[in-house]
């Protein structure tokens, strides 16, 4: 919400949002004065998450980076105000829902094949890393931002996999304000929900879903994983306010999305009839029984989300351990090598060996080797011969190199 | 040979986003191209070209995405991998000096010296830098199938709200791909075996034969595949999905029981581009800064730990040939136990990221010479085939829909839409709604604004690139990742406003024609709503 927009609102709306903000003395200020607070705190984390004001092409400068995660907490748990809905962006719920998600990191000891192949397919990727395994960054010019909001009001659903959608939106601020004069006394009360139909088999037309099931989403969010944990079912979602009395008022609709199975169909073709025993057998040759290592997985996580919430940020149980393989809990290591590094200077065109092979003078007749030194002793003879061959010199150091472990 | 009881379908899919920074006089991304030439197309090309030569009876399909293709034929990539290679046989030159009271390693740096040198030999000399050709080649030849792949590997079921957006891109695949293997490709390997109920009705369109899904892709089509993964199935449109064996891809990618995990096998990570005194190998890192793979790697991988071993190729290569062994074996044990159950000639579809083959895998090429040897002269029970040839010897299949599925990490599509990546898709949509826009026009009398709408869905092309919100997930590079995602879109966005008020900046339009310059021939008219309708524009 942009600072003028904000003086704009009446004074217990500014009031709310400091409060979700933790900005101290913000009961005694004016409405200016809180708008001004207000824009102070948030345009940092605007530019932390996407940048509120850029505009297609302008330049914005990256506004400095300030730590925000003590007031992403709370302000994720303040109470859903309707205005929010517009301040795509903001959305902390997804970092929120990534500390609480139902699957804890690090739960998976051994990779399973495809995590493997991932890391394989990282690989690719892959160019350097620190010493250490730590990615290093890579030296590159701060992007310019990309528009939080495109003057639309849409919401689109996509299927993340059997048991979950995900849901993005965006609904302008003309549409809020017509929901607000609508919905009178109410708005204040209202809360901002997605309404999740399932459509299965239904050519819907907004009365005639199989069922549907409401999540009410924070203020300020713009994105919501939602969980439908049936699967092979179709859905389209409604992103509105509900007044206190129940009353729906919706601000926009999806696409529809159908989710995968996650087992083998039930539908058994007439014509290639197999029984059930037989296509068992199949099944297991297929790698059946363990394609559901996902599946299994799938299971698991909705089993301990049911009892949860039913939103989810990021349930990453993958946890890809450093490029360099070192997965053990203490990464302390360390390498010693050992080089020998034998330099010299003679005429520009003398002739030089080193144990007896030829060395590449540099133009003012100075060299420089390097040799991997292991244990044991190096006999170097150093040879110089004056590019007649007249005069010969012979330099002969012995090196020896013993370690201990 | 007696009729064989089933077939084994090799399937290696080759992928790298496009990655071309002509504002920076070497850039470290390129080198995911430069390794992959060096250390897996080169060496694939050398092997397929052997087995011609010598008749070796063999099929493998080869997937080439568009932008791997677009980037082999970029005359400044190719500059700047003749000059890697050039620094890469000039360290390992030096390497043999620096080694030399080390005969364990001193071997090593020789055996690198020769198989930079013979890369770049093969580059330059042989293929005169121009790997297309070579595949296409091999292609005409009949044993070698070429597919391709969404033009710019974008994730289509999450772009599929967009239905010309999912359109453009396989159709200007298929397009580059008859303009650079002089056909249309029969088959298409869909962007991490991303398959979405009705994403088929396009490839049909677009004259496509077949595609490959993950196992549960196919075992969990709907009615219920009658022979599991082992024949494939037709969608409602006709067009052919082939399921992944599980058993063989265990096999290569296990963690555990896994052939490229061998202690023997050599390791990847150990490479003296992080090891060495960075005074002597900075000038072969770039900018002399960062720490880069040279390639150069003289351990192998012994076990847990970081206590690694000398590497011993001759023991190595004795791995490989007896893991083909066993590989081979199992297949045909397998094979011919199906042939039994299914009453039918099963195949068995194995297909791997082609870069795992001598990039991650070094072995990998040798381990798929003797596999694709022995399979020829040492058994009968099985035979390597394609997809194509397949359908042709069993053109009748069961009809059902795959279900949707992708070979990524849980098998669906939340590698690509977690936390740390979903935020993109809102900018990917709205710009492909507005590339429509764009497209539908209809108004083609100024070359500028011809232009400007080409490189916008250039732009838009770039910007959805599946590599980009993998990386972010599990990333390694992921500040490159969200830069490029960012910049794609922004420079998209800039096209769009400009188109539109009718002030379009030539001189930055140029310049960003020169930066992004993927698929010259680009026809954007593909995004038009007409053009997806079946009618021309």
């Amino acid at each position: 919400m942009k600072e003028k927009d904000l003086r704009l609102a009446r004074k217990q709306e500014p009031l709310e949002i400091a409060a979700g903000l933790g900005i101290p003395g913000r009961s005694k200020m004016n409405k200016a004065e809180l708008a001004s607070a207000i824009a102070k705190m948030e345009k940092p984390r605007k530019a932390k998450k996407a940048g509120k004001s850029a505009r297609v092409a302008k330049m914005t400068k990256p506004a400095k980076k300030k730590t925000v995660s003590g007031t992403a907490g709370r302000r994720s748990k303040a109470k859903a105000k309707p205005m929010r809905v517009s301040a795509g962006g903001a959305g902390t719920k997804r970092d929120a829902a990534r500390r609480k998600g139902p699957i804890r990191e690090g739960t998976l000891v051994r990779r399973s094949w495809r995590e493997q192949q991932a890391v394989v397919q990282q690989a690719k990727y892959e160019t350097k890393m620190a010493p250490a395994g730590k990615p290093t960054t890579v030296t590159t010019v701060e992007p310019q931002e990309l528009p939080t909001s495109y003057d639309e009001d849409r919401i689109v659903l996509l299927v993340r996999d059997p048991y979950w959608v995900h849901s993005y939106w965006e609904i302008t601020r003309e549409s809020l304000l017509k929901a607000r004069a609508s919905l009178r006394d109410d708005w204040h009360n209202a809360r901002s929900i997605l309404r999740v139909y399932d459509i299965t088999g239904v050519e819907f037309d907004g009365d005639n879903a199989n069922s549907f099931f409401d999540v009410e989403v924070s203020g300020g969010s713009d994105n919501w994983y939602i969980n439908t944990r049936i699967p092979n079912r179709t859905y389209c979602v409604d992103i509105g306010l509900v007044s206190p009395d129940g009353k729906f008022m919706m601000l926009a609709r999806s696409n529809k999305a159908t989710t995968p199975r996650d087992v083998p169909s039930e539908v058994a073709d007439e014509e290639w009839m197999i029984p059930d025993w037989e296509f068992d057998k199949i099944y297991a040759l297929s790698g059946g029984f363990s394609v559901g290592a996902g599946s299994l997985e799938l299971k698991e996580m909705m089993e301990k989300a049911l009892g949860g919430e039913t939103s989810s940020g990021a349930p990453g149980s993958f946890a890809m351990s450093s490029p360099v393989g070192k997965g053990k809990a203490r990464g302390f290591w360390f390498r010693l090598g050992t080089e020998l590094i034998v330099y010299g200077a003679t005429e520009a065109d003398a002739k030089v060996t080193l144990q007896g092979r030829p060395i590449k003078l540099r133009p003012d007749g100075t060299f420089t080797v390097r040799f991997e030194l292991p244990d044991g002793k190096q006999v170097i003879p150093a040879v110089a011969e004056s590019a007649d061959g007249v005069e010969r010199i012979t330099i002969t150091p012995t090196v020896g190199k013993k370690t201990n472990k | 040979m007696s009729k064989p009881k089933g077939y084994l379908s090799l399937v290696l899919h080759a992928h790298l986003p496009f990655v071309r920074h002509p504002e920076y006089a070497e850039f470290l991304e390129e080198d995911w191209l430069f390794q992959a030439i060096t250390e897996t197309y080169i060496p694939l090309l050398n092997l397929f070209e052997k087995l011609e030569d010598e008749s070796v009876p063999y099929k493998i399909t080869v997937s080439l995405s568009p932008t791997v293709v677009s980037m082999l034929n970029d005359w400044m990539l190719q500059e700047r991998c003749v000059r890697r290679l050039e620094k890469l046989t000039e360290l390992a030159a030096r390497e043999v000096e620096r080694t030399r009271w080390d005969p364990r390693f001193n071997k090593l740096a020789l055996m690198y010296h020769y198989f930079f040198e013979n890369a770049r030999k093969t580059y330059v000399d042989k293929y005169r830098r121009d790997l297309v050709s070579a595949f296409r080649k091999l292609g005409d030849a009949g044993n070698v199938e070429i597919t391709t792949c969404a033009a710019t590997h974008g994730f289509l079921p999450l772009m599929s709200v967009n239905k010309n957006a999912v359109w453009a891109q396989v159709e200007t695949a298929c397009r580059y791909h008859e303009r650079n293997f002089g056909r249309r490709p029969k088959g298409i390997w869909l962007p991490e075996c991303a398959y979405t109920p009705g994403l088929d009705e396009v490839l049909k369109r677009a004259g496509i034969r077949f595609f490959f899904t993950d196992t549960h892709g196919v075992l969990n089509a709907s009615p219920r595949p009658r022979y599991g993964i082992f024949a494939p199935i037709y969608c409602p449109s006709g067009v052919a999905a082939f399921g992944r064996d599980m058993e063989s891809s265990r096999q290569v990618w296990s963690a555990n029981e896994g052939y490229p995990g061998d202690p023997w096998y050599r390791d990847f990570y150990r490479d003296i581009g992080f090891e060495l005194d960075l005074d002597y190998v900075r000038p072969y890192l770039h900018g002399g800064v960062n720490r880069v793979h040279t390639g150069i790697k003289y351990y192998r991988i012994t076990g847990q730990g970081d206590d690694k071993q000398p590497y011993d190729p001759d023991v190595a290569l004795d791995k490989a040939a007896s893991h083909a062994g066993n590989f081979m074996f199992n297949r045909e044990r397998q094979i011919e136990h199906l042939s039994g159950v299914l009453g039918r000639e099963p195949i068995v579809v194995a297909p791997y990221d082609a870069e795992l083959f001598g990039h991650w895998w070094f072995e990998g090429p040798q381990w798929l010479e003797f596999l694709i040897r022995k399979t020829a002269f040492d058994q009968n029970v099985f035979r390597l085939t394609t997809a194509t040839e397949y359908l042709s010897m069993h053109p009748k299949n069961q009809i059902a829909t795959p279900s949707l599925s992708s070979w990524g990490y849980k098998g669906y599509n939340e590698v690509w839409l977690e936390g740390s990546n979903d935020w993109i898709y809102r900018h990917l949509h709205w710009a492909a709604d507005k590339m429509v826009e764009l497209a539908n026009r209809g108004d083609r009398s100024n070359a500028i604004v011809n232009r400007a709408i080409k490189q916008a869905a250039r732009e838009l092309m770039l910007a959805q690139s599946s590599d980009w919100a993998f990386i972010m997930k599990t990333g390694t590079a992921v500040p490159y990742a969200v830069k490029r995602t960012k910049e794609h879109l922004l420079r998209f966005m800039r096209l769009y406003d400009e188109i539109r008020r009718g002030a379009i900046d030539v001189e930055w339009l140029s310049d960003v024609e020169n930066k992004d310059n993927v698929f010259p021939e680009l026809d954007y008219s593909v995004y038009a709503d007409k053009v997806y309708a079946g009618e021309r524009l």
